[in-house]
Formats: structure tokens, C-alpha cells, sequence
């Protein structure tokens, strides 16, 4: 028997979930904020202090062996998980936003000159539209807006216009966090590809909903984070070609990360270790790939055909509340919903949600630029996971309806 | 953990913001600020008319949260005929209260509820940040 089809043995699988807040059960909503973690993932890190505490890849004694078993599993499981070419092409870093700043720094500054172009949606979380901006103001390259559409779906057609010889690089959010659309990251891919252009694809709120296949994709980088994905924060990955890592320069250096140091000179380790300096977030990492297994073990389709269906009950019942607007409301999209209400603002509708023990997110999602072609300063945001019930929906309905009353 | 939200949400806060006081454009201002909350990108404006270190009127606009409005209305209320030193008076009381002081004077002290409520008191604060930046430059 596959564990969604008992959802409330599933859910006791996260002793957050049984949470009680303000007098009534939690009903969490802002999972593309961060997602709750399963107990096994929090035995995996638990276990990894209380019985195998070393530091990786350093030391040949028993518990160093173990730990850096532990740590390097996750990578081969994350590898395996997003149908990555090999092991040597996933790096880990802290989170997304270090894995975009290495691809930044390491792979576009060295060669970027002035008038280059990094083209990125309008629909980005400033995480992948920063770094860039960064990285063009030192080189004098600018980084271009790709178009949406006001259903907040990626203008492909508008997009593959901006694709010009100038642009070295296209990235783009395979799942809005601010609007819950899908992309055809395909598609695009297909056409930078088809030009030379090279390709970064966020993945932050793709994996942990339907299964990627990185090397079908044929993206030059992919980039996620772990806590989304069930798992500790402080854990991620770049997910890159072979050659492009082995041709990069490291981003940060210390221990680790070298072959042989003197003060002559340094030879650099192979990747991924080459891109990891330092001790790393051990048991965040080995509490991925506890989150791994577990959700593999599940299976990635059954999430998605379970998330499918919370995302077309949600969707139904947010249409049928009086005075709210869908921000973004594509056809290709995930159970992530961001709305306004009339006459109430963001911010007091997840306050006076929260005391209902419903956890929203307001505000502007990291994603400024998406707020402003959409006119609005905030929106209210609702993010489902497939721990989620078609029982809370009608729960979060209610306190909605009545949040607007008090507000009105 | 905190109370139930009607005391977030009184009666005194949902009045100011269902029917704000002094909301709109003060066509004589001498002086205008504006204050942003990066948290959810709220702006409010204030515009202020002062003579003798008085403020004679008061008006603010932009949209902004409930709590936010509420305050920006009772600031707006307070700041009339009272001199410009009100507004670092109010800043300081509501800084207190949030941290378990005496309440702030009048309708602010309906803002009491906002110590179990960090991330919001930046809401309340807004429009006194508003204030205080259109004081704090030069005569508009």
C-alpha cells in the first residue's frame, strides 16, 4: 500500500503537522515557504550527532569513514533523484541562492563584457535575478526581462525574441513561487540551446512536486534547495555539465576544495569538491537524503497526481470567494496560489488566518518585479503539499470568509 | 503565542481603518515624507504643514495595511495643532509599549496587542517613519 492512500498515518509522519496554534489545529499552507519535516528526517540528522558525529573526507578513522558514507550517499540519491548525468555533477551548496551566485560568479563573470545580456522572466525570485544584477554591474552586461503574460504565464514566443547574440545566459524558475506557474523550461531550453545561450533553471519549488529529469532537460544548470524539499535548511545543489565545472574556477576557496596548497601556487580538487570549501552542513545534507528516500519511496507521480487534485479543489474553491483575485492564474500550474482580496490587505488576512491556525504567506515573495507588472504591493499566498487534505481547504475557505467580514 | 486577534483587530483599530481620518493630499504641505515597509512593499505618504515647529495639518495617503492605516489615522489625528516633536513622543511610547511598557497615548494604545506580534510592528510604525522622514527634510 502506497502511503498516500492513508493520508493520516502519512501525516502523523510529521509530529509538526499535530501542532495546535492559537487553540486550533495547524493548518499549514506555506509550503513553498518551507515545507515541514517527516520524523525519519529528523532521526536521520539526530542519529548523524548522536552516533556518527565526524568531519567528512578528512579523517580515516571509524566515525569519519561513516560520516562521509552518510554525507556522500545523499549525493549519489540526489543525483539518482533529478536524473542527474553522474555524482561529480552535483555540487552541494547552502541553498539555491548560493548555487545561483556560484554559476554567477564562477562560471558568467570571468567571460561576461560589456553589453552581454543575462536574460531572466519576469516572474523570477530575486534569488535569480540579484546575483546577475550583480555580476552585470561590475562588467557593465545587463540583465533583460523575459515577458509574461497577465494570466502570469512565460510569453515564450516574446521570450525566444530576446535571445540574440549578446545573451550569454537564460534563467528561468521552472515553478513560480509567486504565482504557482509551471514553465516550459523545455521549450526554452530547446531555443537558448539551439542559439549557444546557456541555461539556468530553478528548480526550488519544482522538486518537490513532480519528478525532473535534469539531463533530459539538457540544461547546462539546475538549482534547488533541500528544505523545500522536506528536508534541513542550510542544504542544496547546483547540478551542472561535467565539462562547464571542470572549466569554472572555484567560487570560495579553503580546505577541501584543493588538491595540493603552497604558497607558490594551488591546484584546485575535481568537482563537485572543487566548489565546496570548507565543513559542510553534514547533517543537513545527510537529512536530504533521508528526504530522498522517503519521498522515493512514495513516489514522485503519486505526489504530483495527489498534488493535482488538491490544486483543482483549491483552485475551484478560491473561485467561488466573493471579492478575491487570482495573481497569476495559469493553465500549467502548481497548488500554489497567490491572491488578493478587496478590501482586505495581505498582511491582515494571514494574522487574522494565522489565529485560525491557518499559515499563509503575505508580502511580495521575493519576487518584486512579478508583484509590480501585477500592480499589487502583496499578495496573500497559499502553497499546498500532498500532506495537505481537501478537509483543510474548506477549513482555510471558511476563516478566509471570515477574515474578509471582520475586515470589511 | 498570543490572544485571540479581535485585540489585534479592536473595534478602535478596524474604525480608523474602515473610515481613515485625514486620508488624501494636503495641497499646502510645507513638508512631505514617504516610508516603505520592504516587507510587503506598503508606501504611505505624509504630508505635513508646519509653522513655529506646529503642525497646523496633517494628511497622509497610499495603501497600505489595516494597521498601518489605523495608525497613519490616529497619527494624522494627533499631529493636528501639536507641535512636530509629537511624532519622535509617539515613535518612543509605541516603542515601549511593544516592548512591554506603558500603553501609548489615546487610540495608539489599541496597538498593545502588537508585542506578541513582531514582524506586524513595523506596520504601526510606518506612517510615524513617514512623518518623521517629511520633518526630516527639507521644506517641501
Amino acid at each position: 500500500m502506497n502511503r498516500l492512500d492513508d493520508i493520516p498515518a502519512l501525516r502523523a509522519e510529521f509530529p509538526q503537522l499535530a501542532r495546535r496554534i492559537h487553540g486550533k489545529p495547524l493548518v499549514y499552507f506555506d509550503n513553498a515557504n518551507t515545507a515541514q519535516k517527516p520524523q525519519l528526517v529528523i532521526d536521520a540528522v539526530s542519529d548523524y550527532y548522536r552516533l556518527h558525529n565526524a568531519n567528512v573526507a578528512r579523517a580515516v578513522h571509524t566515525l569519519g569513514e561513516e560520516a562521509t558514507t552518510l554525507y556522500e550517499a545523499t549525493r549519489d540519491k540526489l543525483a539518482r533523484f533529478v536524473g542527474a548525468r553522474s555524482r561529480e555533477e552535483v555540487v552541494f551548496t547552502r541553498g539555491t541562492t548560493e548555487a545561483v551566485n556560484l554559476v554567477a560568479y564562477s562560471f558568467l563573470r570571468p567571460t561576461l563584457k560589456p553589453g552581454d545580456e543575462i536574460l531572466v522572466s519576469r516572474m523570477e525570485h530575486h534569488a535569480n535575478i540579484v546575483p546577475w544584477q550583480l555580476v552585470a554591474a561590475e562588467t557593465g552586461a545587463k540583465v533583460v526581462p523575459a515577458p509574461i503574460t497577465a494570466s502570469g504565464e512565460l510569453d515564450v514566443e516574446g521570450t525566444v525574441a530576446l535571445m540574440n547574440p549578446r545573451t550569454r545566459l537564460v534563467g528561468l524558475v521552472h515553478v513560480s513561487n509567486a504565482l504557482g506557474t509551471v514553465n516550459p523550461v523545455a521549450e526554452i531550453i530547446a531555443a537558448a540551446k539551439a542559439r549557444g545561450i546557456a541555461t539556468l533553471i530553478d528548480g526550488s519549488q519544482a522538486v518537490p512536486h513532480f519528478r525532473v529529469d535534469v539531463a533530459a532537460l539538457d540544461c547546462d544548470f539546475y538549482v534547488l534547495t533541500g528544505h523545500k524539499l522536506f528536508a534541513p535548511t542550510g542544504t542544496g545543489a547546483l547540478i551542472a555539465r561535467r565539462a562547464l565545472l571542470d572549466a569554472m574556477p572555484p567560487f570560495m576557496g579553503g580546505g577541501e576544495m584543493i588538491r595540493k596548497v603552497s604558497f607558490e601556487g594551488t591546484t584546485f580538487n575535481d568537482p563537485p569538491h572543487k566548489f565546496e570549501p570548507g565543513t559542510p552542513n553534514i547533517a543537513g545534507f545527510i537529512g536530504l537524503g533521508a528526504a530522498i528516500d522517503w519521498l522515493q519511496a512514495i513516489g514522485m507521480d503519486a505526489i504530483a497526481a495527489r498534488e493535482a487534485r488538491l490544486r483543482d479543489a483549491m483552485r475551484a474553491a478560491l473561485a467561488a470567494v466573493d471579492g478575491l483575485r487570482l495573481v497569476g492564474d495559469a493553465r500549467a500550474r502548481a497548488a500554489v496560489f497567490s491572491f488578493v482580496v478587496e478590501g482586505a490587505h495581505a498582511h491582515d488576512l494571514a494574522t487574522l488566518l494565522d489565529h485560525d491556525g491557518i499559515a499563509v504567506r503575505s508580502g511580495h515573495h521575493c519576487a518584486h518585479p512579478t508583484m509590480q507588472f501585477f500592480g499589487v504591493p502583496a499578495t496573500a499566498r497559499a502553497s499546498l503539499a500532498f500532506y495537505n487534505t481537501e478537509d483543510e481547504i474548506a477549513v482555510f475557505i471558511d476563516a478566509l470568509a471570515k477574515a474578509r467580514r471582520m475586515l470589511a | 503565542m498570543s490572544a485571540h486577534p479581535s485585540t489585534l483587530y479592536s473595534e478602535t483599530v478596524l474604525a480608523h481603518n474602515r473610515t481613515p481620518r485625514h486620508c488624501g493630499c494636503l495641497a499646502d504641505a510645507t513638508h512631505r515624507g514617504a516610508a516603505e515597509n520592504a516587507l510587503c512593499g506598503d508606501q504611505l505618504d505624509f504630508a505635513l504643514r508646519v509653522r513655529n515647529d506646529r503642525v497646523e495639518a496633517a494628511m497622509f495617503d497610499g495603501e497600505a495595511c489595516a494597521i498601518a492605516t489605523a495608525s497613519a489615522s490616529m497619527l494624522a489625528d494627533a499631529l493636528h495643532g501639536a507641535p512636530i516633536a509629537t511624532v519622535a513622543a509617539i515613535a518612543a511610547e509605541l516603542h515601549t509599549m511593544f516592548a512591554g511598557g506603558a500603553p501609548a497615548r489615546g487610540d495608539f494604545a489599541a496597538f498593545a496587542e502588537l508585542r506578541h506580534h513582531p514582524a506586524r510592528q513595523r506596520c504601526a510604525l510606518l506612517p510615524l517613519h513617514a512623518a518623521s522622514q517629511a520633518l526630516a527634510g527639507a521644506a517641501a
